[in-house]
């Protein structure tokens, strides 16, 4: 009988055991899920004198205590403390960008005139509207 | 435990490879731009803002490098050289004749 007890008592501490690496493995995999990049499209450039093209698909994603945004075709990518200024930071980024690549067009190495390609086929100026120096 | 790219790595980072402060107009980011012998081979922002310790996790893919290696460059573990002979390697800038 105590022995039956012993292997008794020894199946409920495993079992215990087993039941704290489920729990464990079970953080892990929703945590995993949670860090998957969200797609959200960039629609308008809106309040500045730009339109778009086609919609920019941006990768949302954690990223450490805030979160990254990336727009994978031209490599550009920027980090904000919610996904909201994430997103709004790279649309500034973007223009920025842009503008910038082409006041030096003349210098670029490959991978800026690269991306001065990709933001020309997604976006250009609003006609009218003049380039500040 | 896992690193995270801080500001404060942005401007080491930004300081290693000499990059320049470009003019923007507007106000999230100050745009830093690498130049490799008279081309612009890099940019990427810096977010404004005191806190030195603000996340800038999208620093590694703007330099072309993984985390692991954007935090090297920034703690003096790889040098600007070794950055460049990355970009060497990737094709992106020419090899030494």
């Amino acid at each position: 009988m105590p022995e039956q007890m012993g292997i008794a008592s020894d199946a409920f501490s495993r079992l215990q055991s087993l039941e704290k690496q489920v729990e464990g493995l079970s953080a892990q995999v929703t945590q995993l899920g949670e860090s998957r990049p969200l797609i959200i499209p960039i629609t308008t450039l809106a309040p500045e004198p730009y339109e778009l093209v086609h919609d920019i698909p941006v990768a949302l994603q954690a990223a450490g205590d805030g979160f990254t945004a990336t727009y994978f075709d031209a490599n550009l990518a920027t980090s904000g403390d919610t996904p909201e200024e994430a997103l709004a930071n790279l649309k500034e980024l973007l223009l920025d960008v842009f503008e910038d690549l082409e006041s030096e067009e003349d210098r670029l190495g490959p991978e800026p005139a690269r991306q001065l390609a990709v933001l020309r086929s997604v976006m250009r100026r609003v006609a009218g509207a003049c380039a500040e120096s | 435990m896992r690193r995270i790219i801080t500001k404060e790595h942005a401007i080491q980072i930004a300081r290693k490879l000499g990059a320049q402060l470009r003019p923007g107009r507007r106000k999230a980011h100050d745009l830093y731009a690498v130049y490799h012998e008279g081309r612009r081979i890099a940019q990427f922002g810096i977010r404004r803002g005191s806190e030195k310790d603000k996340g800038h996790g999208h620093i590694p893919s703007q330099v072309f490098l993984s985390p692991h290696n954007a935090l090297r460059l920034a703690l003096c573990s790889m040098s600007a050289e070794d950055w460049l002979q990355v970009l060497r390697d990737r094709g992106m800038i020419p090899e030494h004749e």
